[in-house]
């Protein structure tokens, strides 16, 4: 209990720390703007850009941007998440389908989604759908190559345990391979997701008329630094909750491991 | 009544760089009769777990006859029910959900498996952790789920590699006591791998010594101690006396097994 105690003291300490570091470079950063050392059309002062937030936020365009952005991250996502988690699977499943397979994926892997967005626009044009493409192409590799990985390294024996309890085919798959491999898969997500968002605001930003990507270009152009930084800001958020919302369907999602986590927790705490 | 287990003239041959590859085991034969509890000791290295992976239709082999139940084995893959050393409990189910995997598998309908997997959590007296996932059980515990899963599978056999090598002694006596009593009442087949001497006297009907590599049945050594048994069964003198000579047969074998791995 007292130990408790003090963890939490610690805590709330490293956190003021961390504040009190945030809080002196907003310091620093308005001086530098006031007393003219910065040209605040390089570098608007924080004063100025929680202004443009406000003004942002309460017109109602930060929003539908946001959403703009999230709806395409999210349905890139789940077409990347599907076809990376079945392509894994199968590929790793059947080795003489993979001998064809690898040495393509492996050679579509290092071309930047970014190069793909002069095809992506000739194929898609401007909008959502090239901007689905282009995440799900980015989300795609993490997701594969982390499933495959995961069937790969399943334990034989566990595969024998099966064969030997009479396990079909569909119990094998369901049973035993995707929850065995769903600790592995769940990284690749995390990492895809990671990626998408990455993606999506590149994307936008050249091949879209709407969305956080889209407003920080159009903000750069006409010279309204505020506006862009808000939209940084806010891109840096959404990607931050998005990861952790991922951490949280993790632990929800792989429950045996959330005992585990649980116990090595209290072992820490102890 | 035909063998459980027949072996004749069983060859397997590991590939490896060399041109002849490494010899596992070698014109091994042996008969297992139904319901015995047999246990197999050997050197380090002769081919003890070779043998149940190729009687549980994991390996191929190359040369030989292997009947399982009467039936020649690349024709009945899953004749018997396996206990790995390792376990291979599920991780991502409970107990109840492995135990439940072989039921599920064969189809049962749900009501049905929920009585069964009941059964079998008494049996192995694992009440109240039905809901507990392996990695929060204790490693008694961990083999007594293992056990039961197997069970549930319903094989005439039960294959067995060194279950207990990882408990402590004390958990390992108890559990040789619980194996006892459950095939004594499951009247299963059982054929049981195992370093420990103590083990295999107090388990077995008949122990089988393997050679050094490349294994063979070296000896086959009757058990005549009354069953049921018990932990004091240990003390007397019989037993003792069939341990020794188990022994001083294994030792050639293992002091063999130390001379090849000094040579090469």
């Amino acid at each position: 209990m007292h130990k408790i105690f003090k963890t939490k003291i610690f805590n709330s300490l490293t956190f003021t720390k961390k504040l009190f570091i945030f809080a002196v470079l907003l310091a620093i950063w308005q001086f530098l703007g006031m007393s003219g050392y910065i040209r605040t059309e390089l570098l608007p002062m924080p004063t100025d850009v929680l202004a443009a937030f406000i003004q942002m936020a309460s017109s109602g365009v930060l929003l539908v941007d946001s959403i703009a952005s999230i709806k395409r991250v999210l349905i890139g996502f789940v077409i990347a998440s599907f076809f990376g988690i079945v392509a894994g699977m199968l590929l790793a499943s059947f080795n003489r389908a993979a001998n064809y397979l690898t040495p393509l994926i492996e050679l579509l892997r290092p071309i930047p989604p970014i190069a793909w967005i002069p095809i992506a626009i000739l194929w898609f044009g401007i909008g959502d759908n090239p901007a689905f493409f282009l995440v799900a192409l980015g989300a795609f590799f993490p997701v594969f190559s982390n499933t495959y990985e995961g069937v790969k390294n399943i334990q034989k024996t566990h595969i024998h345990a099966a064969k030997s309890l009479r396990a079909n085919r569909m119990m094998m798959l369901f049973d035993v391979l995707l929850p065995a491999a769903l600790p592995s898969i769940l990284i690749g997500l995390h990492i895809g997701l990671g990626f998408a968002w990455m993606v999506v605001i590149t994307a936008e930003m050249v091949g879209a008329a709407s969305g956080l990507g889209y407003m920080i270009q159009l903000n750069r152009i006409m010279l309204q630094t505020q506006f862009v930084i808000v939209g940084m800001i806010v891109i840096g958020l959404i990607g931050f909750l998005m990861l952790k919302g991922m951490k949280i369907f993790e632990t929800f999602i792989i429950p045996w491991k959330r005992m585990q986590i649980a116990q090595t927790m209290q072992e820490v705490q102890r | 009544m035909s063998a459980a287990i027949e072996v004749e003239n069983l060859n397997k041959i590991y590939p490896s760089n060399g041109a002849y590859g490494v010899k596992a085991l070698e014109d091994m034969s042996f008969n297992v009769n139904p319901r015995e509890f047999i246990s197999v000791v050997g050197p380090n290295g002769c081919g003890k777990t070779t043998l149940i992976n190729i009687l549980a239709g994991f390996l191929g082999y190359e040369e030989g006859d292997v009947l399982v139940n009467s039936k020649p084995l690349n024709q009945t893959p899953n004749e018997c029910g396996v206990v790995f050393q390792n376990l291979a409990l599920f991780d991502w189910k409970t107990v109840y959900e492995n135990i439940e995997f072989p039921l599920k598998a064969i189809g049962l309908p749900k009501d049905e498996r929920k009585k069964s997997v009941q059964n079998y959590v008494d049996m192995v007296k694992l009440n109240g952790f039905e809901n507990s996932y392996p990695s929060e059980l204790s490693g008694g515990m961990k083999q007594k789920t293992a056990i039961a899963r197997a069970l549930a599978a319903n094989h005439k056999i039960l294959l067995m590699d060194e279950p207990f090598a990882a408990l402590d002694w004390q958990t390992r006596e108890l559990m040789q006591g619980e194996l006892e009593k459950l095939w004594a009442r499951t009247r299963k087949t059982i054929f049981f791998i195992t370093h420990s001497l103590d083990e295999a006297v107090f388990l077995s009907d008949k122990v089988f010594i393997m050679t050094a590599r490349p294994g063979k049945i070296k000896e086959i050594v009757d058990i005549p101690l009354p069953r049921p048994r018990t932990g004091n069964i240990r003390y007397e003198q019989k037993f003792q006396r069939i341990k020794r000579k188990i022994w001083r047969s294994l030792r050639e074998e293992v002091e063999k097994a130390h001379e090849v791995r000094k040579t090469a």
